[in-house]
Order: structure tokens, then sequence, then C-alpha cells
């Protein structure tokens, strides 16, 4: 068998960098690597020519092309995650009469993450005056949407430690722990609102390829729409909801776009 | 068991879906195909039939898969579909004799420019409503007829028929050459400049002007009715509904009473106002057509402001420029800035239609500047949806002499947040979304289940329409008017009017 080639294996190393961040700057990889600044240019410049990487204009830092990860790692573009999505998140609202919301974490280093970003909302069926939240910010601890990505998404882990370490009330810690261990468990979160938000909600995760939790989508109205007196979600809701999830999925997947 | 759902069809510019709907009118399964869209010369916009009409087999068994039901729970099928788009075809064969000329293609922009001079646009107006455009069926199939005499001919010999796509896919659905149905509804019989508006029936005079033989014409029939029961995969499901597609829109946001308006925002733009039982001969550009009659014989009409080119125009920054990947991508984009930096782009495409029905006019880019960025034309490309949106609603205003209250807005580019705001804000109203914004599948489903009894009537529909998102304006009046005035001298531009563009 002939001997390993050397430039292939540190490109590979590169790859895989890359692969695991949200782009990585020259010296971070040079770094990482052990290797001269020079020598890790080399590459990425060949890795850049044959289109498997690609430069940010505006940082600088390198990033797996989308061709290579057949548009699949790379977080999906929010604003195409709502056109695909509304059909089922407006069907969802239609259905239960409650205002439905489509949840996901910022782009950004988990350990930066504070709080979630609304990717699409809908009105509930009620004619009270009510505020398009499409890009408003979202409390992860405190609403079920957040504590569903906290529990489920790849970075939820990364993203509750940075919260909890930040966390000045050990007991309200305690309880934010207990509750996303609690949503991994059942497969679904629960807010019963406070901090600012009224009634009560449920959310479900929306997974993409693989499995990997990309969203979750959930429904608020008052806490005897959503919830049993026991407080967990109500069945009929929550069939509705977990329906919606799957065709959400489904269409954030489907190639036509 | 009663039938549980009714299925429609949507013929649309770029694809073919088949949708089904529920008692409560919420989508619960779907296929989509998109075809191929062919441009032979600049200008020219064709699509193939027999594509389409592949595809709509195709995807009518996959959207009763997505939902997992078979055709036993099919109460009823309606057809909506691009207007004025058309096609020739053997009678004894079923095969297309010509490309199917899309509504998009000016070929014949200057013989439509001529018959404004002669017999002048007061001829046809007076008897289809509409004026002289390459936009209507008539002008391009004459045209067809004209330079391909073989085709005037076997069409005078009875050889072949003629249909706008609702006619091409009934007649396939009911089965081809094997006993198939032809039929056109009123709505799209109003955009093919050969029916009389008010008789409702082929006009004599416009088919001898245009030379079409009665032979090859389709049967105007209600857009609500049974004309015939489907074969294939759709077996024994009544064929109860054919509708234009902004009529349908029109019908699915439910709005029945006159004054209500509507907006679909796709590839065009389509603004449509009921105007009840009444006629409303437009000073100001807009189209008088019919909006549904029901198999009662009930009818409304409406007036209509056409926008050629919205999503297209995003459609052309995804594929023309690849400054975006998709179409909702626009969107990031736009907002990696605050405004347009000056920029104002008005995609004059196929020249403009409401209100200014210019078949010469040409796209312009104005204010373009160093300082411009890919972001500033983003937000310039989505203001211009709004400014369109903003001429057409003056124009609609003067003519039903009443202002705008609010505007329905539905279509794919209703999923971009910041485009409406934007509408809201140009035109300083409220702007309302429903929860099921495929309206114009939803008015084919709903004109189908009613002919069938799956509803009783359209009082009933109204209880299914839902808001889901509002915008309320934001804008100050000095931002609106400055908008104001950039937007009308790139127009000028674009109509090559020099006082304008120097102003
Ligand atoms: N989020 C978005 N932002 C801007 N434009 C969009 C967005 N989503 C879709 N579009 C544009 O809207 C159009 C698609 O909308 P829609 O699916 O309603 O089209 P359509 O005109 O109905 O198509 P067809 O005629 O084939 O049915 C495309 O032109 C696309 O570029």
């Amino acid at each position: 068998m002939p001997g390993r080639v050397q430039s292939v294996e540190r490109a590979a190393a590169i790859l895989r960098l890359l692969a695991a961040g949200h782009g990585r700057v020259l010296g971070d990889l040079s770094g990482a690597l052990g290797l001269s600044k020079s020598t890790v240019h080399g590459i990425l410049r060949t890795l850049v020519e044959v289109g498997f990487v690609e430069q940010d204009p505006a940082s600088g830092a390198y990033l797996l092309a989308a061709e290579v990860l057949g548009d699949r790692s790379k977080p999906m573009d929010i604003n195409e995650m709502r056109s695909r999505a509304t059909n089922w998140v407006d069907g969802l609202a239609a259905r239960t009469r409650l205002a439905a919301r489509l949840v996901v974490l910022p782009e950004t280093e988990p350990t930066e993450i504070t709080s979630g970003l609304t990717a699409h909302h809908v009105f509930s069926a009620s004619p009270a005056p009510q505020r398009v939240e499409i890009g408003d910010e979202v409390d992860l601890a405190a609403t079920a949407e957040g504590k569903m990505l906290l529990a489920l998404s790849p970075i939820g882990g990364q993203v509750l430690d940075s919260l909890l370490r930040a966390e000045r009330s050990a007991k309200s810690g305690d309880r934010l722990r207990d509750d996303v261990t609690l949503t991994r468990s059942r497969g679904y979160a629960v807010d019963t609102g406070g901090s600012g938000t009224d009634g009560a909600g449920v959310a479900v995760p929306v997974r993409s390829h693989g499995g990997t939790v990309v969203a979750s989508l959930g429904v608020r109205g008052s806490t005897e729409q959503v919830l049993t007196p026991a407080r967990s979600a109500r069945k009929d809701v929550l069939r509705t909801l977990d329906e919606a999830a799957r065709g959400t999925s489904h269409a954030l997947m489907s190639k036509r776009w | 068991m009663a039938a549980r759902y009714v299925l429609s069809i949507d013929q649309g510019t770029t694809s073919t879906r088949a949708m089904i709907f529920d008692q409560h009118g919420r989508l619960a399964g779907m296929g989509q195909r998109e075809h191929r869209q062919i441009f032979p010369q600049p200008g020219w916009v064709e699509h193939d039939a027999a594509e389409i009409w592949h595809n709509t087999r195709h995807v009518i068994p996959e959207a009763l898969a997505d939902l997992g039901i078979s055709v036993a729970d099919v109460a009823a099928v309606g057809v909506a579909n691009q207007r004025e788009t058309f096609v020739l075809w053997e009678r004894t064969t079923g095969r297309p004799v010509c490309p199917a000329i899309v509504w998009q293609d000016t070929r014949t922009r200057s013989v439509a420019d001529h018959l404004l001079d002669d017999p002048g646009a007061d001829f046809f107006r007076q008897r289809a409503g509409i004026p002289p455009a390459s936009y209507f069926t008539a002008v391009r199939l004459s045209w067809l007829m004209d330079s391909r005499p073989e085709l005037r001919e076997r069409a005078h010999r009875g050889d072949l028929l003629l249909g706008t796509m609702e006619t091409w896919l009934i007649w396939n659905l009911t089965g081809g050459p094997d006993g198939g149905i032809h039929v056109t509804d009123v709505t799209n019989a109003s955009r093919t400049l050969l029916m009389n508006l008010e008789s409702l029936h082929w006009d004599s005079e416009l088919l001898e002007f245009f030379d079409v033989p009665r032979a090859i014409l389709p049967k105007i029939v209600p857009s609500s009715t049974i004309v015939g029961t489907a074969t294939g995969s759709l077996a024994g499901v009544p064929v109860a509904a054919a509708v234009g597609d902004q009529q349908s829109a029109l019908f699915g946001q439910t709005c029945f009473e006159a004054g209500e308006v509507k907006c679909t925002y796709g590839t065009g733009a389509f603004l449509l106002m009921n105007t009840g039982d009444e006629i409303v001969t437009s000073t100001h550009g807009m189209l008088p057509t019919v909006a549904y009659q029901l198999a009662d014989g009930t009818k409304a009409y409406a007036l209509e402001g056409s926008i050629a080119v919205a999503g297209g125009l995003v459609q052309w920054v995804r594929d023309g420029l690849g400054l975006i990947r998709s179409a909702p991508e626009i969107e990031t984009l736009a907002r990696t800035v605050d405004d347009s930096g000056g920029c104002v782009v008005v995609p004059a495409f196929t020249g403009l239609f409401s209100p200014y029905w210019s078949s010469g006019a040409r796209g312009v880019i104005s204010g373009l500047t160093s300082f411009v960025t890919a972001g500033h034309l983003a937000r310039a490309v989505l203001e211009s949806c709004a400014w369109q949106t903003n001429d057409v609603v003056e124009a609609m205003a003067a003519d039903a002499g009443v202002p705008l209250k609010s505007l329905r807005a539905d279509g794919g580019m209703t999923a971009n947040h910041l485009m409406m705001q934007m509408v809201a804000d140009v035109l300083d109203v409220s702007v309302v979304r429903p929860t099921m914004s495929e309206t114009v599948s939803l008015g084919a489903a709903y004109l189908a289940g009613l002919a069938v009894g799956y509803w009783s009537d359209i009082k009933v529909l109204r209880r299914n329409w839902h808001r889901a998102g509002q915008w309320d304006p934001q804008m100050s009046p000095q931002v609106r008017e400055s908008q104001r005035a950039a937007w009308r001298s790139a127009v000028g531009r674009t109509l090559g009017d020099g006082s304008v563009a120097a102003g």
C-alpha cells in the first residue's frame, strides 16, 4: 500500500475543523493544527478553488461550501425556513385556533446565545389586537419553544450551560435544569406563562436531516386551551402540533427550492 | 361514508399542484411539480402543455398519498389556472399542435399596439370589457394562426380544439380523445378577448375580427358546476369547478361582497376588487372582469389591476443575478441595510401592465451609485412590489370612487415579512394575511365543493377565514412622499417619458 499523502491528510483535518464550527479564520486554523499559516493558507486556497470551502467576504472566515454539505448541515436561512414552513404553521394555527410560533437559535457561538429567534408567528383566531412577532427574541428559559431548543437542539446543552452560569439564583437555575430534563424525557415542552408571556404554551421539536432538531414549533393560548389540569399538554393539541412539526420537517428537507 | 375532502388543482405559471382541503378549508395534503419555462426568443414565453398534463397526472396521486386517502374520499375536484395561456390540440389524438403561449409572452406587442390604433381600444372594450394587449389570448392566438396558416385551416376544418389551461386539463381529466369534456368557465373566458362581458357568451364580432372558428371553442360554463366525471386516478370524482387563478384567490379570500379587495403576490401580482353584479368600467387602466358565476347563475364582477412582475423579479435576482440561492433569502439580504440607498427598480420586463398598459416599457434601475450594494438592490426589489401595488390601488380607488380600507394579501411572497410591512407602509393601510395563503387552490376547492353540496353556501365559507397576520403602517409621511417621488420618476423613465425623468 502506498504511504499516506500528507497534504490530503492536512486538508481532511482542516475540513473536519470547519465542519465542527461556524466558520474559522486562518490564524485559528493554523493554531488548532499546529501548522504554519502559509501551509494552511495554501491548502485552503486549493479547497476554495475546488469549491469545497468558501470564504466569508465580510469576516474573512472560512466555511464549508454549501455544495459539500449538500446544503444540509449549514443552518437554513431563517426567511427561507419561514417560507417553507408557512403552510404548516398557518395550518396549525387554523386547526387549534391558537397562536403558533416557529423558533430557532440564532446563528452564533453557543456561549453567546441568550435568547431564541422567532422565525414565524401566526395569530390566534381571537379578534383581539395582535402584533406580528416575526424576528422577535424569545426567552429560552421561560417559553415552551425555548426549553424545547435547550433540551434537544445539538447545541442546546452548551447554551443551557452558559445560561446557567449567568443565572444568579440557584433555585431558578435548578428549576430550569429540571424543566429541560423533563422536556427531554417527554419529548415536548410546556410553559405556564410568567416573565412577560401570557397564558401557557406547548412546543415540540422540528427535525431536519438525520433527526437533527433545527427549530421548535409551539402554540400558545389560555391555560385551559393548551394544558390539562395536571399541567401536561392536552392530547388533542399535542397531536395537531406533532403532525404540523412532521409536516414542517418534511417541508424543510424537501429539495424543491 | 360521505367523502371528506375536496381536491383542487392549481395549474400555475411555474408549477402545477394538487391540494386537498377539508371541510374547514384547511390544507390536508398536497403534491407539486414544476414545469419548464421555455424562452425561444427574447420576449417569448412558452410551456409544453403535454408536460403540464403529465405533471398534473403525477401530482394528484401524490397529494392523495401525502394525506393517505383514497379517491373515494374526494367529493369533487376543481381546477384553477394561470389565465390567458392557451394551447391548440388535435381533437382525435389529444396531441398539442403548438407550444402553450404564456400570458407573459410579448411577441404580439406590435400587433396589440396596432389594434389600439385600428380599430381602437373601444371596439374591444365595448364587447369584452378589456383593451387589446398581448396579454390576452385572442391576440396571441390570431398571431399564431397567421404565422402558421395550416393551423387556421385545420381549425376551420374542426380538427383542432382551443383551450386555456383549465380547458386543456379538464378535457384530459374527463377522458381526452375518449369523450373528454371541452369547457371553459366565465372567468377564464373573460380573459380571452373573445367573450362578451355582459352576455357571457362568445362574441360573434370578436370571433370574426380575430378569425377564430367556433368549432375550436370550448363551451362557456359557470365557475361552479358539475361539468363531468374524472377518469384515471380520480375516476368517478365529479369535476365541479374551473376558475382563473386570480378570481379563484378572490373567492378563496371570501371576498364575496362588493368593495372587498385582495392582492395575490406570486410571479406577478393581481389585485381584484369585487364589484357585485355591476360591471365597473375603468378610466384608469383597471380591467373589468368576471369574478365568478355559481351553478344557479348568480354572478359577480370584479375590477382587476394586474402587475406583470412581482415575485418574478425576485426570481431574476436569484437566477439572473445569482445574488441569492432561494427567493426568501432576498429578505435576509434586504435586511443587511436600512433602506434602498436611493436605488429604485421598475421591473418592466414585459412592459408595464396596470395602470400604465405600456407594452413598450422596459425595466429601469435608477439611482444607481457606487454606494449601492446587493442589500440595497434587494430592498429596492421588494419596495418595487409595494409601489406597484400602490399604483394599482390608487387607480382602482379612482375608478371605484372609494379609497381602500385594508388589503387582504396572499400568495407565496406573503411569507416575506419585510415586504408585507413595506406594502402596509406604502399604501398607508393595514395589510392582512389569512391562515390559508394558498387561496388560489382554496377558491377552486370552494367552488367545486359548493357545486356538489360539500359546502351548503358561501356564508359557511366566510367562517373558515382566519387572520394569520396583520401589518399596520409605520412609515412617516415624509419618507413615503420622497419614495413616491423617486418611484414616479423611475416609472417615467421606464415609459420613455423624458419630461418626467427630467423632473
Ligand atoms: N419569501 C419570499 N420572498 C420574496 N419572494 C418570494 C418569497 N417566496 C416566494 N417568492 C416569490 O414568489 C413567487 C412564488 O410564489 P407563488 O408560489 O405564490 O407563485 P405563483 O405565481 O403562484 O406561481 P405559479 O404561478 O406557478 O402558481 C416566486 O416568484 C418567488 O420568487
